[in-house]
């Protein structure tokens, strides 16, 4: 099986620069199998003992036990494994449940934390509409309400703010940059429509991508420290030093292929990780350890690159 | 102005009262595809339009309505630029995701992108068809397509998962994937169909689809329907056809243009001020209006040329009121055609005067104006009410007559009158002049016979050919043309095709049902009595003796011609020389096809006399027929339709290192009309020369790949003509590898080679080793296991084997094949890409 994992998948290495360190595969692993249900956007729990991943519609969590080495279905609701996030001790998923009518209209939605050990769930709040939520560095659960406040301490849930909070929210096609209390709207490039921000492991750098111009790395202020072209769905690595991302063809409607890349964060050195004509490698995100690189197919089965950096 | 104003006013009015809030509270992402005027934003040169702009259109239209109706609407871009145009597709769907919104649409037309013409819509969704990742995005596609169908009138509707329409291993659509909540793409129809794009390029058109589309997110959150109505409709010219390809009677009429539709409210005591529609110049005559109260309405419509026309319509609630029309148009009638044309002649009693007006005439008035001088009697039949047979089987044999048509002849709807001399005034007659032909007392005869008459070493097989200077009556051919073995006289079944050829001369074509034996006598037995056209009968029985060779050796298909052949051969412009562009070409022809095929290759010729040299190559340049070697000391062989034109014919084939020489056959006289197999026997007859090209060297080096066929003029035969090419092959030879029992070559293990090419479409050959005798089973499965071809279930011997897999028939996607022996299985994957 592993051999025909590792033929199946090409491994090249594109780079025009000597770099620093260069990654390479290793081998390629297949998690889930999509007979044992379509799996997409795969991302490992903090301690690197758990693999989640939900449906295509983001419908349910679910995560297969490395130590137990088989699915085991996590939490149910629409929307659940849309922007999820761990808690900082480790203990629980933080999600956005939407509770749809049966046409799918919504009807309100919820922010649920629910622990990795007994199940257990509290639900932290309702409303009409809400923004997925965040953890900050003080512990604090953060998400906004209706698109207008973010909301921080107060409740069993939510303590004072820390010093060093910060989150970044993607509404309506802006980002929402909110650190030590205020939040400003995020726009490096000015007008633009912002999609995908994260904040650097070190909480010092923004990447994001904006739909007309691409992916950037800038700094806290907004200034550009590293451009990465036309990538999607980009990650940081855990030690911030490497992104991965996938890059797909299109003709503007169709999606003929698609690949995963990863690249130095000072955007330099670019490797690419897949080359398959048959397979569309979608959506990696890095292991706790960052000694891999996760990613789902288009059909939905689950795979682990494993990696070397020298 | 005051019109235009009170348009808007009763417009207004209208939506005051018919809006209310009924998807207040609902978002929704609207996604116009593409952008901008690059080559993906899919232009269609003949009739302008592009794509991303009508999708805009149609989006813009789309978000006013909703809007009106209460929703959030969200556009992913309201203008059409090159900055517009989102790339890669997974941004759009990360972008509407900022957004939260209940539904996300994406609005696009189709295109096939071949030549086959068709317009019906299609909705997909992400997922499979059976098992959509948004079970409720199946249900809006099935309200969506409902809607579209009912407002642009397309053939049907379809809807399906992306996965399952574009096959589980893509391409997929992009706008779904990782979109958090449920979506649809509408291909509303197609902007390739001419007729189609015409329209798409009418804004009221434009705003229809709209409407169906709102229509469609009402049912689907279960909102109460439109309590307004819509009247649309096409007006057309009844009697001007179309230049392009049309699927429907409707859209072979020309749409008039430049129209004025007015509205107005039935009840004469209704107060409501008349609404005018004001047509393009966009070949679509259109016209629409929205936001109707419930009731009748009269519509009057006008366009310059044409006759002032009304209807009275009736307007339901939320439903669509088609009001098409047929202009008449103010030109008086004049006549098309005449068949016989001025000069000509025809065969009285046989050929029949066919008249052919431009407009439905009054009949009487037509027969009451007809005469022939010198005066005989005539009779009437009307094809149409445009179309009149006139019969003459009361015409004497070798006359003059001249045909009058007087301006009493008058069109049916307005009683214009005939416009003779056809400059745009009525009232003035058409006259022409014909002949009658001496009458046919001469019995049909036979030109040219295949075998032919003590011929030998003929193929066991053979290809009967007996072609007449004039078309037969087929059934007086019955049991009339025979086979017999000599020997016992055993009268043999054929199987036979008969083909009139260039309207005068007409062939025979037979194959025994059975093998003929090899080294045996057999006669061709013509019997008298077989009738031409005009009840004339061959008096003389025929007798063609032939004597059968030995069998010819197992061949291998280079190429049979069937469907999607054309792909690998190029147009024979490409590589001639003293040819007209206008009469030369290549195409798939069902006509003149095989027995036993679908199709075979037509290439029409046509010389440039004035040259000083001919010649129509005609190349292979791709796919599995390109693949394909063969021996250079074995037979080449082709089926010709013949024109009789005397013209020449060769192959032409490429060999040597890296295939890059070219070597031609002697050229072969088309001196037969039909089918014959046509052998090149490649050692007995050796190459011919091919004048100034210096790939030739007049040796067949080593193993041969097909290049092409050659055609060339003799001055003095016809300048134009056809030839007809099936079952393009050669003798196997060393092509299949080894044969059983050939020790020295023998492969010493088992194995499956990757299949060449690959990815391929829709041929590939799949090539395997057996070290030893075995069973051999191989397949073809899909990616769940479902087996799609069985291509060998047989015992063989050691060897090399190829063979040939064709998947014409199946869709794009990985599949498998499987190699199982006795001793040995091994699967590999190939890929088809159409």
């Amino acid at each position: 099986m592993k051999n025909f994992f590792s033929s199946f998948f090409l491994v090249l290495f594109l780079s025009s620069f000597i770099p620093a360190q260069k990654l390479s595969v290793v081998e390629i692993q297949k998690i889930t199998d999509k007979s044992q249900g379509e799996f997409y956007f795969p991302r490992t729990s903090p301690d690197g003992s758990k693999i989640f991943f939900t449906s295509a519609s983001y419908k349910g969590l679910w995560y297969y036990s490395m130590a137990e080495k088989k699915i085991i279905p996590f939490a149910s609701e629409d929307g659940a494994g849309y922007e999820y996030v761990f808690s900082n001790d480790k203990s629980s998923v933080i999600y956005r449940a939407s509770n749809l009518d049966d046409r799918g209209l919504r009807r309100n939605q919820s922010l649920i934390k629910r622990n990795l050990q007994d199940l257990q769930s509290e639900v932290i709040v309702t409303a009409k509409e809400l923004s997925t939520p965040k953890v900050l560095a003080s512990n604090n659960i953060a998400y906004m309400e209706e698109g207008n406040v973010i909301l921080e301490a107060g409740g069993p849930h939510l303590n004072k703010t820390g010093a060093n909070d910060m989150a970044l929210y993607s509404v309506d096609g802006k980002i929402l940059f909110y650190m030590n209390g205020t939040k400003k709207v995020f726009s490096p490039l000015g007008e633009g429509e912002y999609i995908w921000p994260s904040l650097s492991p070190d909480g010092t750098k923004i990447l994001f991508t904006e739909v007309h111009r691409g992916a950037f790395i800038s700094d806290l202020q907004g200034r550009i420290l590293a451009s990465l072209g036309k990538i999607s769905a980009p990650n940081w690595s855990p030690d911030g030093k490497w992104i991965t991302y996938m890059v797909e063809k299109d003709d503007g409607e169709f999606v003929t292929g698609s690949e995963i890349f990863a690249c130095s964060s000072d955007g330099l050195h670019v490797f690419q990780l897949t080359s398959t004509s048959d397979v569309h490698e979608m959506y990696p995100t890095w292991s706790s350890d960052g000694s891999s690189i996760l990613f789902n197919s288009e059909d939905g089965n689950i795979y682990s690159l494993k990696l070397k950096s020298e | 102005m005051k019109k235009q104003l009170l348009a808007v006013l009763f417009l207004l009015f209208s939506a005051s009262f018919l809006f209310g809030q009924s998807l207040s509270g609902i978002k929704i992402y609207i996604n116009p595809g593409h952008g901008g005027y690059t080559s993906n934003d899919r232009h269609i040169l003949e009739t302008d339009y592009w794509e991303s702009e009508g999708n805009l259109t149609r989006g813009l239209f789309l978000r006013d309505i909703l809007q009106k109706l209460g929703a959030t609407v969200i556009m992913s871009r309201v203008t059409n630029t090159e900055d517009d145009d989102i790339q890669p597709t997974s941004y759009i769907a990360a972008r509407a995701n900022t957004y939260n919104p209940d539904y996300f649409h994406s609005i696009h037309s189709n295109a096939t992108g071949t030549s086959t013409r068709v317009n019906y819509t299609l909705l997909l969704f992400q997922g499979t068809t059976t098992s959509p990742t948004y079970p409720l995005a199946k249900t809006m596609a099935g309200y969506i397509g409902n809607e579209i169908l009912g407002a642009h009138r397309t053939t049907t509707r379809d809807i399906a998962g992306d996965f399952t329409f574009y096959n589980s291993t893509g391409p997929y659509l992009g706008v779904f994937v990782g979109l958090k909540m449920p979506g649809t793409l509408s291909e509303s129809s197609f902007h390739d169909y001419i007729p189609e794009s015409w329209r798409l390029r009418n804004q009221a058109y434009l705003k229809h689809e709209a409407w169906a589309i709102a229509k469609a997110f009402l049912a689907y959150w279960g909102k109460p329907p439109l309590t307004t109505g819509i009247i649309a409709g096409i007006l057309r010219d009844p009697d001007l056809g179309v230049s392009y390809t049309s699927l429907t009677l409707q859209d072979a009429k020309k749409p008039v243009n430049s129209i004025k539709v007015t509205l107005k409210p039935a009840d004469a005591l209704n107060t409501m001020e008349p609404v005018v529609y004001e047509g393009d110049n966009l070949n679509n005559g259109f016209f629409m209006f929205d936001e109707l109260t419930p009731g009748q309405y009269k519509l009057y419509y006008e366009a310059p040329g044409y006759f002032r026309d009304s209807s009275t319509v009736t307007v339901q609630a939320s439903k669509n009121t088609f009001a098409d029309k047929d202009l008449l148009s103010t030109v008086p009638p004049f006549v098309v055609s005449v068949s016989p044309a001025s000069g000509d002649s025809i065969y009285p009693g046989k050929e029949d005067i066919v008249i052919s007006f431009s407009r439905a005439m009054n009949k009487a008035s037509v027969e009451s104006a007809i005469s022939v001088s010198p005066k005989a009697p005539l009779t009437f039949t009307w094809s149409s009410e445009k179309n009149l047979t006139v019969a003459t089987a009361g015409l004497p044999f070798m006359t003059d007559f001249t045909l009058t048509i007087g301006a009493g002849a008058q069109e049916k709807s307005h009683g214009l009158s005939l416009d003779g001399n056809k400059d745009g005034v009525s009232g003035d007659i058409y006259t022409c002049s014909f002949r009658t032909r001496l009458q046919d007392l001469s019995a049909p005869v036979l030109e040219t016979v295949y075998p032919s008459d003590n011929m030998e070493n003929v193929e066991p097989m053979p290809l009967i050919n007996i072609s007449f200077n004039e078309q037969i009556n087929t059934s007086t051919a019955s049991g009339r043309i025979k086979l017999v073995r000599n020997s016992d006289q055993k009268v043999l079944a054929l199987k036979a095709n008969y083909l009139p050829v260039d309207g005068q001369k007409s062939v025979f074509c037979f194959f025994p049902v059975d093998t003929l034996m090899e080294n045996e006598s057999y006669s061709l037995i013509i019997s008298s009595g077989i009738e031409d056209l005009y009840k004339n009968p061959t008096s003389s029985e025929k007798v063609y003796t032939f004597k059968t060779g030995s069998k010819l050796p197992t061949m291998v298909y280079i190429d049979k011609f069937e469907s999607g052949f054309t792909a690998n051969w190029v147009s024979p412009l490409t590589y001639s020389s003293g040819i007209t562009s206008a009469g030369t070409n290549f195409a798939s022809s069902s006509i003149y096809r095989f027995y036993g095929s679908s199709s075979s290759m037509l290439i029409n010729y046509s010389w440039k006399k004035s040259a000083s040299s001919w010649l129509l190559r005609e190349p292979l340049i791709g796919g599995a027929p390109k693949n394909v070697t063969f021996s250079n000391s074995g037979i080449l062989q082709a089926y010709i339709f013949g024109d009789g034109s005397n013209n020449k014919f060769r192959f032409c084939v490429a060999d040597g290192s890296d295939f890059k020489g070219l070597e031609v056959s002697p050229w072969y006289t088309i001196n037969w009309i039909g089918w014959r197999l046509l052998s090149w026997d490649m050692q007995r007859e050796g190459t011919g020369t091919w004048d100034g090209n210096t790939s030739s060297n007049g040796i067949l080096d080593g193993q041969l790949k097909f290049d092409s066929f050659q055609l060339s003029y003799i001055p003095g035969n016809p300048e134009s003509g056809f030839i007809c090419l099936d079952n393009l092959r050669a003798a196997k030879d060393s092509y299949m590898g080894v044969e059983e029992g050939d020790e020295d070559l023998r492969p010493s293990n088992y194995s499956l080679a990757q299949n060449y090419p690959n990815p391929f479409n829709p041929s590939t050959t799949l090539s395997y080793k057996l070290p030893e005798k075995s069973f051999v089973s191989l397949k073809v499965f899909d990616l769940l296991g479902r087996e799609v071809a069985t291509l060998v279930n047989s015992e063989q011997g050691a060897g090399s084997y190829k063979v040939e897999f064709n998947a014409s028939n199946i869709p794009s996607g990985i599949y498998l094949y499987m190699l199982r022996t006795d001793n040995f299985q091994e699967t590999k994957k190939m890929v088809l890409l159409k």
